[in-house]
This record gives structure tokens, sequence and C-alpha cells, in this order.
């Protein structure tokens, strides 16, 4: 019983580490005035420096791209247990989907920011490509 | 097993509901509309749930912006609600007309570049109101 009770709290431990989601009302410091200099030092708490940046040439130009993650969805559920074909109880299960979030400069220069389908519908194809190659950076990387 | 599969049946159609319902009031957001006609809509019952603040003479809320010389720009700055947190949504007019609407980052956004230079005031004007101590 013991020994359950520690793995459970390591795993609660283990999974509460890590970068905090960035919450909706951060994100309202957004403005095309942005420099990557000042979005460092403003989301410093909800980015991993090595994990969670990356820099690259794209078409002769300087692109940096922050990564953060959002909590996008919360589904609540109440489980039902059964044992023997009887209801014997239940629990409420909490799932998240957490979404990646992209900061994109031009050089020291605010270009984008949003999820990869904001960017997808965006008039400046530039901006999907440059994301597409910051994911596939970033997933490297972990 | 029949229970097991209406009790998912019936949590998928629940959740389901929950989740566009949010989504379905800016559907009532169109284009061109004054402040007055998108403040009706916003303080009408079908909003209840999502967006707020916008109160009975929008003064606190409706904010005239300087920065770009020669437009006339007005944004109405209110919250929006999420499943476990609150945000700012804005709508922008140029000359009592939506010009746009959206979460502050996605102004920022704009292929508009009038809108564009908006984000700029209107993340200034959200951080005094709201998050300046």
């Amino acid at each position: 019983m013991k020994i359950k009770l520690a793995l459970i709290i390591v795993s609660i431990l283990v999974a509460s580490c890590g970068t905090p989601s960035i919450p909706v009302n951060e994100l309202s410091r957004i403005n095309s005035n942005l420099k990557l200099a000042d979005a460092k030092t403003m989301f410093e708490d909800y980015f991993d420096d090595e994990d969670e940046i990356v820099e690259f040439t794209h078409n002769n130009k300087n692109y940096t791209v922050i990564q953060f993650t959002r909590i996008t969805t919360i589904v609540k559920q109440f489980r039902n247990s059964f044992a023997g074909g009887s209801r014997t109880g239940g629990f409420q299960q909490t799932s998240k989907s957490r979404t990646p979030f992209m900061l994109v400069f031009e050089g020291n220069d605010y270009m984008f920011s949003g999820f990869r389908y904001e960017a997808k519908i965006n008039p400046n194809d530039e901006i999907l490509q440059v994301i597409d190659r910051a994911t596939v950076a970033l997933m490297g990387d972990n | 097993m029949i229970k097991k599969i209406i009790l998912i049946l019936l949590t998928i159609s629940f959740a389901s509901c929950t989740s566009t319902f949010m989504y379905q009031e800016l559907a009532y957001i169109h284009k061109d509309m004054t402040v007055d006609q998108v403040a009706d809509v916003v303080t009408s019952e079908e909003f209840d749930e999502g967006i707020s603040l916008v109160n009975e003479e929008m003064k606190q809320d409706l904010h005239t912006l300087k920065s770009i010389p020669g437009e006339n720009l007005q944004a109405l700055i209110t919250l929006k609600y999420y499943p476990t947190e609150e945000g700012n949504y804005v709508f922008l007019f140029k000359d009592n007309k939506l010009l746009y609407w959206g979460l502050p980052y996605q102004i920022s956004n704009s292929s508009n570049e009038i809108v564009r230079k908006a984000s700029v005031e209107i993340a200034t004007l959200i951080e005094n109101k709201y998050y300046e101590d």
C-alpha cells in the first residue's frame, strides 16, 4: 500500500514538472510591435530555453520560433466501475488536451503567433512554411 | 455492456453540445455591424456563457484608439470565458463599423495593416485596464 502511494506521489510530481502551459490572458500582451528580446523576457516562465525555441534560416531570412503549450480542451467524465455485472462505484476522470502555440519572429521583429491551424488560414504562405519547419526541428530536439 | 455503450454515447453527445456552444455565439457577429449592434448581441442572453463586460453605456469597455492618425478607430474590449480561465476578446471598429474581432494576438496577425498596427495600442489598453496593479 505504501509503495503504491509513493508511486502515485512520484507520478504526480513527474507530471507536474516541465514548463507550465501559457494562460490566455498572457497572450493578450502579444502585439505586432513585440520584439524577440522582449518576448523572451516576457514569457520566460512558459518555455524551455533548450527544448522550446528554435532558430533557422528560410528563404534567406532568419527566423526564431518559440513554442508554448496551451490547454485547449478539458473533458471531465464520470466513469462507473462494474464488478461481477453490478455497479460498485465510480470516479471522475479529467483529461486535458495540450496544443503547441507558436510565437514567430523574423529577425528581431514579430511575424505571427498562434496555433498551426491559424498559420494555415493566414494568407501569408511563408508563415505556415516557417511553422512546419520549426515543428520538425522542435520534434527532433525532444 | 449496453449500459456502458449508452453511457459513452450520452457523454459524447453532452460533451459535443457544451463545446460547440461557445463558438455558436460568434455566429451572431458579422462585419460592418455598428458598435450598438455588437453590444446588443454581446449583452443578449445568447452570450451569457461566453462574452461579457459590455455594460449599458459601454463607456468602460469602448476605447478610442489614438495611435494611428487619420483613422477613426474604436476598440470594444471584453472578456471571454473558457472552461478554466478568462481572457480578453476585442471588437475593432473603423468609422463605427466592425472591421475585425478576435483574441488580441489574432489582431496582431491580421493581413490588414491598420488592424495589425492597432494591436499595439490594444495590448497597452488591456495591460493598463486588467493587469496593472
